[in-house]
């Protein structure tokens, strides 16, 4: 094997030399002579020995002749490796704090830089640009509503419209007509809006000529009678909102909602939520390992790693091309917001998996990022779209998608442990199992702290702890509490747009939509 | 050997007159300044002849598909490739017919004012290349911009830092590390120069948008950027910020191509440990996507969103394409060559043509075109050296040849070249060399080949040359002459120091 290198090695060199004249002997019989003057790297003489010295590789540790594989080496050795030991203090750095004065707002970031000294992102942009824009304004991020539901106060008034005693679902705030279906159903009405919205999304936006890439880019989006589709609620929710700007008298009877005009950049707007939503999944299912989403098998299993995290890829640089189309700056800037918030909501999950302190804001703090900053962006980018209409307005759709985004999330926690309530033994509690602690968990750490923490902390990993953690939840009423502050934040969402638009039967479906979102059973 | 060789018939259709644009397609967007490509006629005419050859453009969208996500004031954006030439007339290239992405390509605009001192200037008359000049004699493209650069690598480290330290490890180890010359950013710092000591042509807003042009607004003193009001201004700041964008979008791309598979994972001894690298590495490569994309939106121009959004997408193309390539497709010139542009060359010259929107100039500009030429050619010419280099300065330094390419069953120019002369290489490429002994035989064949390395340097050459004609193209204002010399002067550096191994610190 040597002698083969050997005979190849002397071969290339005598052919180097009668191909490229005498400046490349000039190299190799330089080399082994070269002294080894220091070097300035921006002033290289092509021809003095200290350029000769860049020859040794050896000399700096992070350059060699291969670029690509230096590059992806250095971060195999000195992140990944140092990130995969199971107990790399990266992990478990200190939790967020509790409260974080200097957290202004979601486009605020205040940023942990090295050994705590901070920079203001922001401060150094507004230099560039100017950030004051109404897209960046304060966002009450910090208020969750917690107190409402806290454990002394128990089935006491709720924060906005009050919760009746024993009845866990948000209250219709006054002026908004009762669900009909044949009105204001969300979802029947969002239809005609909505029902071929994958089939464009897989024909119109992510259809490329390479079959592979077509196939993963597409696998959520072609689905066969709606299986893979997913329920689309964000999707449902731009676009009756987009409707419920139009501001016209309708007439259920006399006209469909498809005469009604909305524009055409709004309609591309769900397209794009829906494909960053998407994109989110493919890249969550690769970090999470995950088995199945939506009833198939989950695209990386289908396609491997490498094609699911391309086909990600891919669709969120569609999106961002898509969005660039919209021609609106703030648009633009709102959306591509979303997605870093989505990446931080994955960080902290991670982060949560493996420190597993009780923190019920830092938890609600994920949840926005993972779901409701995406509802949250993409209202509020729908009414930046419709243009003309007041801060109010922008602010409401903004506040009615950040509350029913964390009302959703909220109940699917409460619904993993109401599954196992009903029919015990079955393989749900899959959050509980996979060391999760959500939102009931965590009230229930707020009284029974002492017994609960320890088996968070080693993620109910040990005989007992999920049941210990059963026991608790039940007698500190986690889901019940947990299901309220979902009714209250849904009370919130339709709080916003109650008062923000006219009345009209896509306002009240809106209304109806916040209400399913916390009323389903799955 | 005649069915193997990419010869001059494969590329044949592309002189067919089947290729040419049918500009009354141009009708509906002719009241717009802006350059609209007309990308169903190129998508019907490459469907018809080119595709069956060359197989699908993984990036382009199908025609359909394109017209529909259109409103009549979006972008066109074409593949440079269809733009540019991508191979020397000998070896079966050819200028492409002019569409309006490039139809400013050779007006004689572009020689008007002072004496060029580039004018005419030949790579060829350098040391080194076949010529006496000194390459010192031109100024040094990464001193010229050093001090411009030097607060780079501190904020950029910034900007990346979060509150999460998985991240922010990742992402500084990343930059930290690569103590390079930055060979984006300077290209970008250059261009930014050369940009300002143009005059915009034709800027107007269209409809009252100043933003259907292309340009962003600019607000600086007496309105047009020039070479005496550029520096520290908005748009020089916008410019900078830029260079760091499509540094974090390359660098991430770099992250994602890492994910291993699950094969991977599961052959491996320390599954786990793999795993948590493929969520690190998604995250990191995600994080710095979202991170970029956000300050891309910040640069308040659409149009540079949309024109990144589409680099991205390009690289995505690329690695597909190097993971998926059928396997006459690895035998042919021009699919290295395309995959070369997807991978490298796209997100340069799509930089170069943003800096130049971000200067004002209005996206079918003759100065944005320039811009994107000289990034397309010194992109390629770039990748092709660096595939060489991965034969012959790898064997110098460490006495063996590296073939990390060859290792992941790719043919570069070298070996596709050797391939045309050695027609029993073909078969070893067509199999990505997975059969045992298949690198020896071609090493050994691309060693023993008189004209393989000799014609793969020439086609560095050829774009090397053809992107100091694009850079030397607009019109030469006084004190531009200076800032295109550097530009050259970057791709000479580049060719002759590449050559010897520099490549290194250019890419890092």
């Amino acid at each position: 094997m040597s002698a083969k290198l050997l005979s190849i090695g002397a071969c290339q060199r005598t052919t180097i030399t009668r191909l490229t004249t005498s400046r490349q002997c000039d190299i190799i019989i330089t080399r082994s002579t070269a002294d080894r003057a220091p070097r300035s790297p921006a002033n290289v003489n092509l021809r003095s020995p200290s350029f000769m010295q860049s020859f040794d590789a050896s000399q700096r540790p992070y350059s060699s002749a291969l670029p690509i594989e230096t590059i992806k080496e250095s971060i195999k050795s000195s992140v990944l490796e140092e990130a995969a030991k199971k107990n790399s203090p990266f992990w478990d750095e200190k939790p967020t704090p509790k409260k974080a004065p200097s957290f202004n707002g979601i486009n605020g970031h205040h940023l942990h830089h090295g050994k705590g000294q901070t920079v203001d992102i922001e401060q150094r942009l507004s230099d560039v640009v100017d950030v004051d824009s109404p897209i960046n304004k304060h966002d009450s991020l910090d208020e969750w509503f917690l107190d409402a539901v806290s454990s002394n106060r128990h089935h006491a008034e709720g924060a906005l419209n009050g919760l009746s005693a024993g009845e866990i679902s948000p209250r219709i705030p006054e002026g908004v007509a009762p669900l009909d279906h044949q009105i204001n159903d969300p979802f029947h009405l969002s239809r005609p809006d909505v029902h071929d919205i994958s089939a464009t999304i897989g024909r119109d936006l992510v259809g490329t000529d390479h079959p592979v890439l077509n196939s993963a880019a597409r696998y959520f989006f072609n689905g066969e009678d709606g299986k893979g589709k997913g329920k689309q609620v964000r999707p449902v929710m731009v676009m009756l909102l987009s409707r419920s700007m139009i501001h016209i008298d309708h007439e259920p009877e006399t006209s469909s909602p498809r005469v009604t005009h909305i524009l055409k950049s709004q309609r591309r707007l769900a397209e794009i939520t829906e494909m960053i939503h998407t994109a989110s999944l493919f890249h969550d299912d690769v970090i999470d390992d995950a088995d199945t989403r939506r009833g198939q098998p989950a695209a990386h299993r289908a396609f491997g790693n490498k094609m699911a995290i391309l086909a990600g890829d891919y669709l969120l640089a569609r999106a961002s091309i898509c969005l660039a189309r919209l021609r609106n700056v703030d648009v633009v800037e709102c959306m591509s917001t979303v997605i870093e918030h989505l990446v931080r909501g994955e960080v902290l999950q991670i982060k949560d998996n493996r420190t597993g302190v009780a923190d019920m804001e830092g938890y609600l703090r994920k949840n926005f990022y993972k779901t409701a900053s995406l509802m949250a962006n993409s209202c509020k980018s729908a009414a930046l779209l419709r243009g003309n209409v007041s801060p109010e307005v922008v602010e409401a759709a903004y506040r009615y998608g950040k509350h029913v985004g964390v009302a959703f999330q909220l109940i699917d926690d409460a619904l993993d442990f109401e599954g196992s309530a009903a029919s015990l033994g079955k393989p749900a509690l899959a959050d509980l199992n996979a060391g999760l602690s959500t939102a009931p968990v965590l009230f229930a750490a707020e009284s029974h702290g002492q017994e609960l923490i320890p088996a968070m902390a080693r993620k109910f990993n040990e005989h007992g702890d999920v049941e210990l953690a059963l026991r608790c939840i039940n007698e500190a009423d986690g889901v019940e509490r947990t299901k309220k502050l979902a009714a209250i934040h849904a009370e919130q969402a339709m709080d916003a747009v109650v008062r923000a638009l006219e009345p009209s039967p896509y306002r009240d479906s809106l209304v109806h939509l916040a209400c399913r979102v916390v009323d389903r059973s799955r | 050997m005649a069915t193997m060789t990419p010869t001059t018939d494969a590329f044949a259709p592309r002189h067919c007159p089947s290729r040419a644009i049918p500009h009354q397609t141009c009708k509906q967007n002719s009241l717009l300044q802006m350059n609209y490509i007309q990308k169903e006629s190129l998508a019907a005419a490459s469907s018809s002849n080119e595709s069956k050859e060359l197989g699908p453009q993984p990036v382009v969208v199908s025609a359909e598909a394109e017209a529909l996500s259109h409103s009549k004031t979006t972008l066109k954006l074409t593949p440079s490739f269809d733009l540019f030439q991508m191979l020397p007339k000998d070896e079966g290239g050819y200028a492409p017919n002019t569409v309006p992405g490039n139809a400013l390509r050779e007006s004689d605009a572009l020689k008007v004012g002072t004496p060029d001192t580039l004018f005419d200037m030949k790579l060829t008359d350098y040391k080194g290349l076949g010529g006496k000049q000194k390459i010192e004699s031109l100024p040094d493209p990464f001193k010229m911009v050093e001090k411009e650069l030097q607060p780079f690598s501190d904020s950029i480290k910034e900007l990346v830092s979060t509150d999460q330290p998985i991240l922010s490890m990742a992402a500084k180890h990343f930059f930290e590390k690569r103590h390079g010359k930055r060979f984006r950013p300077t290209i970008i710092q250059l261009m930014s120069k050369a940009v300002a000591a143009c005059d915009p042509e034709g800027l107007e807003p269209v409809d009252g948008h100043w933003e259907f042009s292309g340009a962003s607004k600019v607000d600086v003193e007496g309105g047009v950027v020039t070479i005496k009001n550029h520096q520290g201004s908005d748009v020089w700041r916008k410019q900078g910020q830029l260079g760091q964008i499509v540094e974090m979008i390359h660098v991430a791309s770099l992250i994602h191509d890492d994910v291993l598979d699950e094969a991977d994972t599961r052959r491996g001894g320390e599954a786990v440990h793999k795993l948590y690298s493929n969520k690190v590495a998604v995250l990191a490569g995600d994080y710095l996507l979202a991170r970029a994309s956000v300050l891309l939106a910040r640069l308040e121009n659409t149009s540079v969103v949309q024109i990144m959004a589409t680099a991205l997408e390009s690289l995505v193309a690329g690695e597909i394409m190097q993971l998926k390539s059928s396997p006459e497709e690895l035998l042919q010139m021009e699919s290295y060559l395309r995959k070369s542009y997807y991978k490298t060359a796209s997100l340069i010259c799509y930089a170069c043509r943003s800096v130049a929107l971000l200067g004002g100039h209005a996206y079918g500009s003759t100065v944005a075109t320039a811009c994107e030429e000289f990034g397309f050619h010194m992109g390629l010419a770039f990748q092709i050296q660096d595939d060489i280099l991965d034969f012959t300065a790898a064997a110098n330094v460490l006495g063996k040849p590296a073939l990390a390419d060859m290792s992941l069953g790719l043919s570069t120019a070298p070996i596709l070249y050797a391939a045309q002369e050695f027609p029993h290489l073909q078969p070893l490429v067509k199999r990505r060399f997975k059969e045992k002994g298949d690198k020896q035989t071609a090493l050994e064949a691309l060693y023993k080949s008189d004209t393989a390395m000799d014609k793969a340097r020439g086609l560095a050459g050829f774009h090397a040359q053809r992107a100091i004609e694009a850079a030397a193209s607009p019109p030469a204002e006084r004190g531009q002459g200076r800032v295109i010399e550097t530009d050259v002067r970057g791709h000479h550096q580049e060719e002759v120091s590449m050559r010897a191994g520099m490549e290194n610190e250019h890419v890092l």
